[in-house]
Parts: C-alpha cells; sequence; structure tokens
C-alpha cells in the first residue's frame, strides 16, 4: 500500500492541514501501517498505551470497562484518529479499541512522535498544537452539553451522550 | 516587572521546564513580562476571548467553570507556583475553558498570544517545547473529565 502526502493530507485535514508538503512527508515516513482483521484488538484497556492512531481505511469500535461489564461505546472510520492522549503522554489505556472491519491503520508511538518533534521542531509544534485543539475541542464540547443539557438519566442516555461528544458513530 | 522575581532563576527551577536550553529559558524570560495582583483579580472570564498565557510564579489562582447540571463536572482547579493557564489561547482564539482568578495576591509571568506566534517562526525549538507543556496540561484536564464521565457511567449503572 502506498500512500502520497497529499492522500495523507486530505484524509486527515484536522490534523494535518497547516504543515506543507515536506512535513508531511516525514511525518509519513515515521507512520506504521498495521493491518487490523475483524474482530481483532487494538488497544486493551489497562495495556500501557503510546501510540496515535490515524484509522486509513475500516473501521474501529472502542469499549469502556464499567462496574467489571463491557460496553460498546461507538466507532470511529476513515479519516478519524486516537490515542491523542497517550501519544503526548503515555500511560494506561482507559477502554478497549477493536476493529469491526478489516482495518488499516496509521500508527506513531511517542517515541516516535518525539524523535520527529526533536528533528524538526516546527512541524512538532504544529503537530502539538493540533493535537491540543482536539482536546480543546472535546473539553468545549463536555462543557457544552453539561451545561445546556439534562442529567443522562441511565447507562444508555451516558452512552448516548459520549457518541454525541466524541462524535461516534453507532455499532 | 516586580523586581522582587527573578523570572530566569523561577523558569530554571521547574521540572516542567527541565527540557529547555539555558538560553532558550533567556529568551522565554525576555518574552515575558512579570506582574503582581491583589486578591480577587479576574484574569480570565470564561465568556471572554483571551489572548494572554499565564504562569503562576507565586500564590494562588482559582480556575471554575459556570455551574453545570452534572454534579461532580464542575470544574474547580486550585492552580499554584509553575500551573499555567490560558493556555487555549495558545491553540485557538476561541472561549477560555474557565474562569481564573487570583486567590490572595499573586504574581505571574504571562505572554501575549501575539507574542508567541511570533517566537514560533522565530524559534521553532521553543515553540514546540512550550507547545508540549501546554499539551501535556491538557491532557490532565481531559483525564480529569473521562475520570468524571467514567463516575457517572458507574452511578446509572448501579442506578440502572
Amino acid at each position: 500500500m502506498a500512500i502520497t502526502t497529499e492522500q495523507l493530507q486530505q484524509r486527515f485535514s484536522q490534523l494535518l492541514g497547516k504543515l506543507d508538503r515536506e512535513e508531511v512527508q516525514v511525518l509519513l515516513d515515521r507512520l506504521t501501517p498495521i493491518n487490523v482483521a475483524p474482530g481483532e484488538d487494538v488497544v486493551r484497556a489497562e495495556d500501557h498505551a503510546d501510540s496515535l492512531y490515524l484509522i486509513w481505511e475500516g473501521k474501529v469500535a472502542f469499549f469502556k470497562e464499567v462496574s467489571g461489564k463491557t460496553i460498546a461505546v461507538g466507532t470511529l472510520g476513515p479519516g478519524r484518529f486516537f490515542g491523542t492522549e497517550v501519544v503526548i503522554d503515555p500511560a494506561p489505556e482507559v477502554g478497549t479499541s477493536r476493529a469491526v472491519e478489516s482495518s488499516i491503520l496509521l500508527r506513531l508511538d511517542h517515541a516516535s512522535l518525539e524523535g520527529l518533534c526533536d528533528s524538526h521542531p516546527r512541524l512538532g509544534g504544529h503537530l502539538l498544537r493540533a493535537l491540543s485543539l482536539d482536546m480543546v475541542d472535546w473539553l468545549r464540547a463536555v462543557k457544552k452539553y453539561m451545561t445546556e443539557r439534562t442529567l443522562p438519566n441511565d447507562l444508555r442516555e451516558c452512552i448516548q451522550m459520549v457518541r454525541e461528544l466524541r462524535g461516534l458513530g453507532e455499532i | 516587572m516586580d523586581s522582587k522575581i527573578d523570572l530566569g532563576e523561577f523558569l530554571h527551577s521547574l521540572p516542567s521546564f527541565a527540557e529547555f536550553e539555558p538560553q532558550e529559558l533567556t529568551v522565554l524570560e525576555r518574552a515575558m513580562s512579570v506582574d503582581r495582583y491583589p486578591d480577587g483579580y479576574e484574569f480570565i472570564n470564561e465568556n471572554k476571548p483571551n489572548d494572554k498565557l499565564f504562569l503562576i510564579v507565586e500564590g494562588r489562582v482559582i480556575a471554575t467553570s459556570r455551574r453545570t447540571k452534572l454534579r461532580g463536572l464542575d470544574v474547580f482547579d486550585r492552580l499554584g507556583p509553575g500551573d499555567l493557564f490560558g493556555y487555549v489561547a495558545l491553540i485557538d482564539r476561541g472561549l477560555p475553558l474557565a474562569t481564573c482568578r487570583t486567590e490572595g495576591p499573586v504574581t505571574v509571568a504571562w505572554l501575549p498570544a501575539s507574542a508567541f506566534d511570533l517566537l514560533f517562526r522565530a524559534n521553532a525549538r521553543i515553540a514546540y517545547r512550550f507547545q508540549k507543556l501546554v499539551a501535556l496540561q491538557i491532557v490532565q484536564r481531559v483525564r480529569a473529565s473521562v475520570n468524571a464521565l467514567d463516575t457517572l457511567f458507574a452511578e446509572r449503572d448501579i442506578a440502572g
């Protein structure tokens, strides 16, 4: 599979829109393509997590552990990404991500991000700003929801709330 | 600038700034202004755009957000020396996440977002390191919000 810089930037414009062509190439060189089969876990809850995953093809589902039960929350498809917090600050994963279709993910781990930022600080600054914006968007969405909406009454409404806040599709 | 504060020395003493080279800290020190504010001073109002990033040098700052309908999710942070606030100004020009005011007299070092943009263009390495500091602080906020949502899930699961 050969991905061009144009294709990468177009598919992940939210993350890479501010980068020039050479910077996208530098990033592309450090992304590791991963093929994931349907039903295969990408990251399991409690695993040490340190990577950002860009979904190039396919669909990934997200599960939460609640009081010992596994609850399906939602899905993401091509052009979306996950692992924003842990690629910046590695930590045990809070949920499980699992491919629901044959998927191709592009992985950037923490060490690669650090190396890239060190060798290409302008690129690193832009990437960190884009990842920060993604997190700030989440915080603003949570704040807006909590200020303007009513309290979820049950688990089903909680799931619906997170799906809405994260922009997740149904499983 | 408060004559009693040596900002360079203060920056050198902070573990969060340990990755900065000494000359980078000097550039940062020159770009930032230091001021002292009385008790109750409001630096940032969550309903008004903010264009400055603040670093607490001395004292305490309280960060609050509007009262929410969801118990347990009111943001309420007490920030101290070495903590940053107003960092959303470096990410975009949207509304801040919280209102920040002093709790007692406070000394802060501050940097206008426009100065950061200049810094970003002139010295990408300093800008990247600063952006990393900000990103790490935002990660902590995100994790706190996810924990609060997890608590809500558990409460609703028990209730259901």
